[in-house]
Formats: structure tokens, sequence, C-alpha cells
């Protein structure tokens, strides 16, 4: 009896491995995928070059790819403050426990809000109350909406792991609150709060159904200029190229383009997880 | 008698400052949520002046833009979001839920230090990539297997969907399985049962209320999903009679309409509408969710 | 005999428990004076009172007064801040901060206006100064950290990696870190709870003989478990019982014909 309960165990808890690691090993597959689609159409043309309307062939996705660049970087530079201030907010300001749970509750609601949820919001709010049109300040404000709950979900998680007796020592040597957290919680959080945060603006990065809400394009003749122009952006050129354009390379333009993004997001958020593994690692408490 | 608060130390503007832009800030999250609820309901609202409820969410024909009996019933399209999304718990559950047992009750520290992050970087997955894989590589592929002639239909999609939702199920679950209490796992295998039936007859029972948790958030996940449904699931709005018929749900015809919509027309005033429809199930689900799992804290 | 810190009828409750009963006791000055009773007693809360560290917990209600420097600073106007920099507190686990040596026996002093130099990319690059050069070296804080560590008895332990982690030291290092850097900022009067349970029998003897020489500037209220390290250094007794205080004398009489017959139980070891 004893037996095959154990013969047992050992199927299952393989198959539970077998499982685990296949499902990681899906990621390996999409690239070989991508590779075998798209990869021949990538060179340093298709990379550098703007985007050719008429024979695809010619141009490249420049644009897009500095789209998403600026995107990235927009997304960061809203949501880290708003997300790490909310953080510090509900972890070290926050007497009252209703609040903490009501600023809760907002955030992990606003985590599975669908996509085009958002989309619909930032095209309602941002492209037409506010007038700003389907612009790159129409799609950052937008997507940093989408990535502030998942910041405040890390940063929150950072700041609670930093044990209370640094936060005592510090009081006990008369600093007052805002000197405690600028110097001891702070620091000491931080690089668990950022690392998270980068896979959230990779993740970001590569959302499409926001910006075929707000309005990205397919062709620019320029690049954006000031945050209230149009933009190209890779996911959604992706789309475009797979779904409605009449080119017979269009699938391996669109397989190429995915590479670009997939590499891009996948650089970005296996790199924040291995800092996040090695400052872990390296971690003194 | 006094209680004491903790001693505002509010002298100085550094102080006072970072109390009141941190609570700002805090405010504004709340805010977000609220605004997003506010403008679906403002913008979806004046639907019904024009739609009865009824024809709305039980009429299966959605076709505002025809010539001239234009129809807004979008019972066909939350059937087709149903059966996505239910296929997709189909291959999600299984697949998470071994995933959570392996992180949890099998892999070593180590390990699971390194693959959890790497299960839930397949969530970081663009969705549009996958949806380009459904329709150069999964598409044909069932449509073989299952002699139709397209594969653009719910169970291509759903075999997508659910590959995306099983990082949320896997990582739930196995919060779930780990906050069961030491203790409970070191009585059982004291009275010498095995791991296996440790983890069948006392550890998964235990965990029972946040695996709940855990499937119903990765419902709502699956519910949510746009892109690959946009790409893959067939785009017909006519209503689905097998899981090989293609399908059109909520999401993917906010995605689709909202180019062909003008402001302010009923049109654009009922994908708002829809889109309020999606909130409140995606809300829905999210507060149940966190009451379970609230609840298993205290 | 003069107290500097005094206690009027000092009551501390706890989520409806009454932690601390009617307290009026007199700190002397310059000595050390040693709080011990079984756990639970209200020692450690007693202790948390004087500095306002009770503000912290947030279900815990105080009544009565702390007189330090003949203000009540219990009041709701008093500032904190300042009383903590008088009133210094180590607590009974090493905590260092997660900062180079030298910067935690800074931070008390840094926090009050002055320029650390050797902070460069924020922190990233480790000065590569040597502890000699800081030991003659001008800058005030410099100065304050040699004379810290020099009498906190840590100085030659540790001179040659001033910038490295502080939690690189052992335990017993790291507690005396702590008093260095609660002594950095010369407060008059040093609270100490347990500070030595964690550490083994020749840390511990490195502490007591350090709190020995620091008596003669500091005021040292010792909370201790060990009534043998009462009996080694201190000079006044208090014996804490269920949150009241039985008595307080010199350690002399306490130790050898303590007035309540409680106290004697509990120095003879009936109870603990």
């Amino acid at each position: 009896m004893n037996k095959t309960l154990h013969i047992k165990e050992a199927i299952y808890f393989g198959l539970f491995r077998l499982t685990t690691i296949s499902v990681i090993a899906f990621l390996g597959y999409i690239l070989i995928l991508l590779f075998s689609i798209g990869g021949s159409v990538i060179n340093s043309r298709f990379l550098t070059a703007f985007w050719q309307h008429r024979d695809i062939t010619q141009g490249g996705i420049f644009p897009a790819i500095l789209g998403s660049i600026y995107l990235g970087v927009g997304v960061t530079l809203i949501s880290f403050p708003l997300g790490i201030g909310t953080a510090l907010y509900m972890t070290e300001y926050s007497k009252s426990g209703f609040w903490q749970r009501i600023i809760q509750l907002a955030i992990r609601n606003l985590a599975g809000v669908p996509s085009v949820i958002y989309g619909l919001f930032g095209l309602a709010v941002f492209a037409q109350f506010f007038r700003l049109g389907a612009s790159l300040l129409s799609a950052i404000l937008t997507l940093s909406a989408m990535t502030i709950p998942w910041i405040v979900t890390t940063s929150v998680e950072s700041l609670r792991s930093v044990p209370q007796p640094f936060r005592e020592s510090s009081f006990a040597l008369g600093a007052t609150k805002w000197q405690t957290i600028y110097r001891v919680v702070l620091p000491a959080a931080l690089p668990g709060s950022i690392t998270g945060g980068v896979i959230g603006i990779a993740r970001a990065m590569g959302e499409t159904a926001p910006l075929i809400l707000v309005g990205a394009t397919f062709y620019l003749s320029r690049l954006p200029t000031s945050p209230l122009d149009q933009f190209m952006a890779l996911p959604y050129h992706t789309f475009i190229l797979a779904t409605q354009h009449s080119s017979p390379f269009a699938r391996s333009y669109a397989a190429a383009t995915a590479l670009v993004l997939i590499l891009l997001t996948f650089v970005l958020s296996l790199g924040a997880i291995l800092l996040r593994l090695y400052l872990r690692a390296r971690r003194d408490w | 008698m006094r209680t004491w608060k903790f001693t505002k130390h509010l002298n100085f503007t550094a102080e006072r400052l970072s109390y009141n832009v941190s609570r700002l800030f805090a405010a504004t999250t709340v805010l977000l949520l609220v605004g997003i609820f506010l403008f679906l309901t403002i913008t979806g609202i004046g639907t019904f002046r024009h739609v009865p409820f009824g024809e709305f969410f039980l009429g299966t024909n959605w076709n505002p833009t025809a010539y001239q009996q234009q129809s807004w019933g979008i019972l066909a399209l939350v059937v087709g979001s149903l059966i996505v999304s239910s296929l997709a718990l189909v291959f999600a559950i299984p697949l998470g839920f071994a995933i959570a047992l392996y992180l949890s009750e099998v892999a070593s520290p180590r390990k699971r230090e390194i693959l959890k992050p790497l299960v839930e970087t397949v969530a970081s997955v663009p969705s549009v990539v996958l949806g380009l894989l459904g329709l150069i590589v999964f598409a044909p592929v069932i449509a073989r297997l299952f002699h139709v002639s397209s594969g653009l239909n719910a169970l291509t999609a759903s075999f997508l969907v659910g590959i995306i939702a099983v990082p949320t199920i896997a990582s739930i679950c196995e919060d779930a399985l780990r906050n069961v209490n030491m203790k409970f796992r070191e009585a059982s295998m004291a009275l010498g049962a095995t791991k296996w039936t440790t983890i069948g007859k006392v550890v998964v029972p235990a965990a029972v209320s946040g695996i709940t948790a855990g499937v119903m958030l990765g419902f709502g996940r699956a519910v949510g999903e746009t892109m690959i449904v946009l790409m893959v699931a067939g785009n017909s709005r006519a209503f689905p009679t097998s899981f090989l018929s293609p399908v059109r749900p909520m999401t993917a015809t906010i995605a689709i309409d909202i180019k062909e919509a003008v402001v302010g027309t009923l049109h654009w005033q009922s994908l708002f509408a829809i889109g309020l429809v999606l909130f409140i199930v995606t809300f829905f689900l999210n507060f149940i969710a966190d009451i379970i799992l609230h609840i298993r804290k205290v | 005999m003069k107290g500097i810190l005094t206690t009027e009828k000092l009551n501390v409750w706890y989520n409806g428990l009454h932690a601390l009963i009617d307290v009026s006791i007199r700190i002397p000055q310059c000595k050390i004076t040693a709080l011990i009773g079984a756990s639970g007693s209200g020692k450690s809360t007693f202790l948390r009172s004087l500095n306002r560290m009770l503000d912290m917990i947030s279900n815990s209600t105080v009544q009565g007064k702390v007189f330090y420097n003949s203000e009540n600073s219990l009041e709701s106007n008093t500032d904190v801040v300042t009383l903590r920099r008088a009133i210094g507190m180590v607590f009974q686990n090493p905590t260092p901060f997660p900062k180079s040596i030298y910067d935690n026996v800074a931070y008390g002093v840094e926090i009050q206006g002055t320029k650390n130099k050797h902070h460069r990319f924020l922190g990233l690059i480790k000065p590569t100064i040597t502890g000699d050069e800081i030991e003659h070296s001008d800058d005030p804080l410099d100065r304050i950290v040699v004379r810290s560590l020099q009498e906190a008895a840590l100085w030659e332990e540790v001179k040659d990696r001033l910038f490295q982690s502080a939690f690189r030291l052992s335990g017993g290092q790291q507690q005396r870190l702590c008093i260095a850097r609660a002594i950095a900022v010369r407060p008059k009067i040093l609270l100490l709870d347990e500070p030595c349970s964690d550490l083994d029998p020749l840390s511990t003897r490195k502490i007591e003989e350090l709190l020995l020489r620091l008596k003669k500037n500091y005021t040292i209220v010792i909370v201790t478990h060990n009534i043998h390290q009462a009996k080694r250094i201190s000079d006044y007794v208090g014996f804490f019982h269920l949150g009241k205080l039985i008595e307080i004398d010199t350690s002399a009489k306490m130790f050898s014909n303590p007035k309540n017959a409680l106290t004697k139980q509990y120095i003879q070891g009936y109870f603990g």
C-alpha cells in the first residue's frame, strides 16, 4: 500500500514539475516561433528606417520603437512617483485602518480592470475631455493609470518588508517621520520597489487595447517631437500588420515587429527579476 | 485620560509636504477607480434612454451600424465572453493549480525563488504577440484538427486566453497553499501520512477559499482579455452555437466598434455601456475574491 | 536624592489591559538604575514611556506625569524630537541600520544638520579614507564618530572597516555599536531595554564594563532580566511586579535586606 502511494506521489509531483517547466518553456517556444516566421526580416534597416507604406519591404519600424520607448519613459515618470507616494502613505503615514482598506480595495480593483476599459477611460477623459487627442500624452496618462496599481502593490510589499526595528531606532534617536522615511526606510525599500516597478513598465509597453482606443497611428511621416504629437508604437503596429494589412509580407513583418517588442519587454522583465534576486541575496537583513 | 496618537512632528515644511503629497497621491488612486466608474456610467447610461434594458441585455442581435433597423442586443457578445473565459479556465485551472502545488509543496526554496518569477513572466507576454501566434500557428492547427475551414473561433481563443490566465491562478493559489499553517502539515506528517496525502487531505482543503479566489481572479483576467479574442476569436456577431463558433466577446466589440462610432452618438454611448457591464463584472469578481482572501488572513 | 527624571502616578493601558499602575519614581542622576522584575511586570513599558516611544504603539493610553528637567514630557505640545535627543534608547536585539558602521554612529548627529562628508554618489561608492585619517581629521562629524566609538570601546575593533556594513559585526559588537550610536548625540539619559539578553557572556561583560564607565557622564536606566547583572553594575534597583513599582532602593540594600517580602522572593529566585 505504501509503495503504490509513493509511486503515485512521485508521478504526480513529476507531473507538476513538468507542467511548471512547460509553461515556462512556452516563453522560449514563442521566441522560436516568432523567429522562424519573422526573423529574416530583421536587419539594421528594419530597426532604423521609417515605415514605407506602399512597399513595406523597403521600410522599417524605427518610429514604432521610438514611440514605445517614449511611452515607457513617460509612464515611468508618472506612475513611479504616484505609486511610491501612495505606497508610502499606506505604510508609513496612514493612521486609520479604514482608509488603508479603502485604498487597498481601490488598488486591487484597479489591477483587475480590463485594459480595454482603461482605454475607454483614457479616450473619454484624456483624449476627449482634456482635448489631448490621439497623442503620446493621452496614451502615457492612460497607461500610467494602468501601471500605478502594480507599482503600489510592489512598493507596499517592499516597504512592509523593511523591519520595524529600523524605524524604532531612528525615532529613538530623535529623527522625525520624514527623516526616518528618507534616510532609512526608502533606501531599504527602493531596490525592491524599483525592480518590481520595471516589470510593470514592461507590461505597459506591451499593451495594445488602450492604444487602439486612445489612438496610436500606423503610419507617421515624421517622429513625434512633443507629447501632443501622434505616435506609433510596437504593439499597435504588430496588431495592424497582423490583421489589417494586405501585403503578402505582412505576416512576417508582424512577427518581426512582435519579436522586437517581446525582446524589449523580456529584457526589461527578466533583467528586473535577475536584479531583484541579486539584490535580495546581497541584502544584510 | 488621553489616548495617544503618534505625535505629528509637523513643524517643518518637509514634514508637512511629504505627508500631504503622499496623501494626495493616495487619494488620486481612489479617485481613479471612482473616476473610471463615473465616466463609464455618465457616458454609457445615455444608452438606456433609447434602448430598453431588456433589448440591451437580452437581445441577441448586435448591429449598431445597420442601415435601417439597428439592434442593440449584447447577449451574443456576453455569451461569447462567457464561452471563451469558461473554456479558458478549463485549460488554466489544471495548469495553474499544478504549478501552484509544485511551487508551494514540492520545489525547494531556491528553485521556487527562480521559477516563480519566471511563471509570472508568462503573464508579461504582450497579448498581441499571443494573438499573432494564434493567427499564424494555432488557428490552422485547430482548423485541421476539427475539420473546419477557419481556426478563428472560441476554442482557439480560449486556449490562448487560458495561457495568459495561468500565472494569475498559479500565483494566488500558491499564496493560498503557502499560507496554510505549517503546523497542519507537521501534524499530518507526524501521524505517518505521506506528503501527497497531506497535501490532498490537509493542505488543499485548508486553502480552498484562497484557491477559489484565485479561480475567480483568473476568470476576471480571462473576461478582460482583449487582443487575443480580437485577433483569433472569429469576430462573428452571430449567436455562438458551439465552441467552434466564431465569437465576438464584449472586449473585442469595444475595440472594433470604437473606430466607427462617432462621439456622442448612441453607438458611442452603447460601447461605454458595454464597458460598464465589463467593469461591474470584474469589479464584482475582484471584490468577492478580496473578501475571501481577507477573511483568510484574519 | 535629586532626580533628573521623575514620574508621578504614571499609568499605562494597552488595549484595556492596565500595564502600569500608579508608578512614581525618581531616577537619580549619573547613576545606574536597574529595573528588575518578572516578564510582563511592566518594566519595558515603563522605560518606553520615558522617551515617548509608547506613541508608536497605537492602542496605548497614558495617564500621569513624566518630568524631565521639570517639564512634563507627556504634554501634547512637547517637542518629542528634542526629548529623544536628550533621552537615548538601546533595544534588546541589536538593531543597526543597513548602513556602514560610520553612518550608523553618525546618524543621530546627521539628522540634526551636520553634513556627512563621506557620502558620494548616493553612498554607492565606498570611501577609501583610512581609520587613522579619520582619527586625526578636523571634520566635526568625524570627531564625534571617533569619540563615540572610543567611548563604546569599539574603536580599535572597527577603525579599519568603518565603511563596511554594520551587519558584518558580531552580535556583541553590533550592540556596542548601537550604544555608540545612542551616545553620539550626547543624551543626558541612556535607557537600555535588556541589552545583553541576546549576547554571549563575554560580550555581556564588555557591555557591563562599558556602562560602568559611561555612568560618569550619563544617567543610565537599564531593564534587566538578570539579577546578577543588576547586582554587578547597578547603584539603585527598582523592582516591578504586575505593573506596580513595588520597591526602589540602593542596590546594596535591595540585595541584602529589601523591605518588601515580594522583592525578597524575586531576588531569591522563588519566581521569575
